[in-house]
């Protein structure tokens, strides 16, 4: 996970667009066109195709490139990359826990045994 | 309370208690709201799909939990006993001819604008209750209340609760004292050491983190609050070796400053919970916000609605 992709990543995501987007693709890959029409009504289509270029820049999705059938679809590890960020944190805190749970068996039992503790 | 902690604990009973930034009503609704439960019911990466839904006296909660595994766990909750905003009663974990686990007291108390909820499970035995407690450590089945802390929270806060065996003074001087601070905190392959350390309201220390392959990270602390021993508060940023502020290292539109909750509850003499909420601080842009709840495993609170698909979709492609 480079420096990157991942800053990236959660600039693309940070577009309302750009999500409904995703969330359209989430249920099965479809082509440019029939992608782009129910934002139509709202903006035109080179706006559109900006919105694809940063979620395909972003590693997002995928754009094929046959000539008549241009399929687009999503790029599942791009935003694995996403989802697991805070989960590093999750994991971080929780080992952090277990190393103080053994930590305060090393405090307590010097406490116990000598007075005044201190290092060894 | 001192008064609560004597009287709580029936050998053949399990206790809880957990305070939420939130009124009593918001903390009801998001427990019998089926659309709302399911957005934190259950251990940190299940997710639930309830079929049906009745939070009244003799009503039942019959609902699927997803595991992270997918195994699904059919579940039917009976309610014996419900006073909107203050009580629940219900038998958990059973399902047809299964037999529920145990039996559930729930009471909400609501103080200055907080909800405190104390929870009594009842087993058929002290073994039973025994069993169960090592069988909820093991499931992680407390985390489901550091997700109902982060979904009652307004800014999406990381929430993330620890129980440890030795009293609330150590604890807290696990925390506010470097020495042991550096100890236990710094991941595998890194160390943590302080060049400046000020612990009191006010005051401000400095840190490095520094890993084996040579890589150093600086950061600062700003304490805010200090309240021996039951809680901490501290904002922290990244900077660089000359303590001028910099932008997360892997994420430069991470929220600049974030600030850090530590909560100190004693449970007993010699058991200690701690509590830690995690959430940008000051002025956040709307970007840095939205780097924060974008950066939520499961990706399930930020993005509602139409999203639900898209998790689904991670979740099966994932695995």
């Amino acid at each position: 996970m480079s420096v990157d992709s991942l800053s990236l990543t959660f600039n693309a995501l940070a577009d309302p667009t750009r999500r409904a987007i995703l969330s359209r693709l989430s249920s099965g890959e479809t082509s440019v066109s029939e992608l782009a029409k129910p934002f139509l009504k709202e903006m035109s289509a080179p706006a559109i195709t900006k919105h694809l270029k940063v979620l395909e820049k972003a590693g997002l999705i995928r754009k094929g490139r046959q000539a008549q059938w241009r399929p687009c679809k999503i790029e599942a590890k791009g935003l694995k990359e996403v989802a697991d960020w805070m989960e590093t944190y999750r994991q971080f805190w929780e080992e952090s826990f277990d190393r103080l749970d053994e930590y305060l068996k090393t405090v307590t039992s010097k406490n116990n045994g000598k007075k005044n503790g201190g290092k060894k | 309370m001192e008064k609560k902690m004597a009287a709580k604990n029936k050998p053949n009973e399990l206790y809880l208690e957990r305070i939420f930034v939130a009124p009593v009503k918001k903390v009801w609704e998001a427990w019998v709201d089926p659309d709302q439960a399911a957005k934190w019911w259950g251990p940190r990466g299940f997710t639930i799909t309830t079929h049906h839904k009745d939070v009244r006296t003799g009503g039942t909660w019959s609902y699927i939990m997803h595991g992270p595994d997918g195994v699904n766990y059919p579940n039917e909750t009976q309610y014996l006993e419900v006073e909107k905003y203050s009580k629940l009663v219900y038998d958990h974990g059973g399902y047809k001819d299964k037999p529920p686990l145990f039996r559930v007291t729930v009471v909400f108390t609501e103080i200055s604008g907080k909800t405190k909820m104390e929870m009594t499970m009842a087993l058929s035995s002290p073994e039973a209750a025994a069993q169960t407690k090592v069988f909820i450590k093991k499931a992680n089945g407390n985390s489901t209340w550091d997700r109902l802390a982060e979904y009652l929270s307004t800014k999406d806060n990381f929430v993330i609760n620890r129980s440890f065996e030795a009293p609330i003074d150590l604890l807290f001087e696990m925390w506010s004292n470097p020495h042991h601070f550096s100890q236990w905190l710094a991941p595998i392959g890194f160390t943590l050491k302080f060049l400046k350390a000020d612990v009191k309201v006010g005051g401000t220390s400095f840190y490095c983190m520094s890993g084996e392959n040579g890589m150093k990270m600086y950061g600062k602390v700003n304490y805010l609050e200090i309240t021996k021993p039951t809680q901490i508060v501290y904002t922290q940023i990244f900077c660089d070796e000359n303590e001028n502020v910099t932008r997360h290292p892997m994420a430069p539109t991470w929220p600049e400053t974030m600030l850090t909750i530590v909560q100190f509850f004693k449970e007993d003499d010699n058991q200690t919970r701690v509590s830690l909420t995690w959430a940008p601080h000051g002025e956040t842009t709307k970007e840095e916000l939205e780097t924060f709840k974008n950066s939520r495993a499961g990706m399930t609170q930020g993005w509602t609605g139409s999203f639900d698909k898209l998790d689904d979709f991670l979740v099966k492609t994932t695995i």
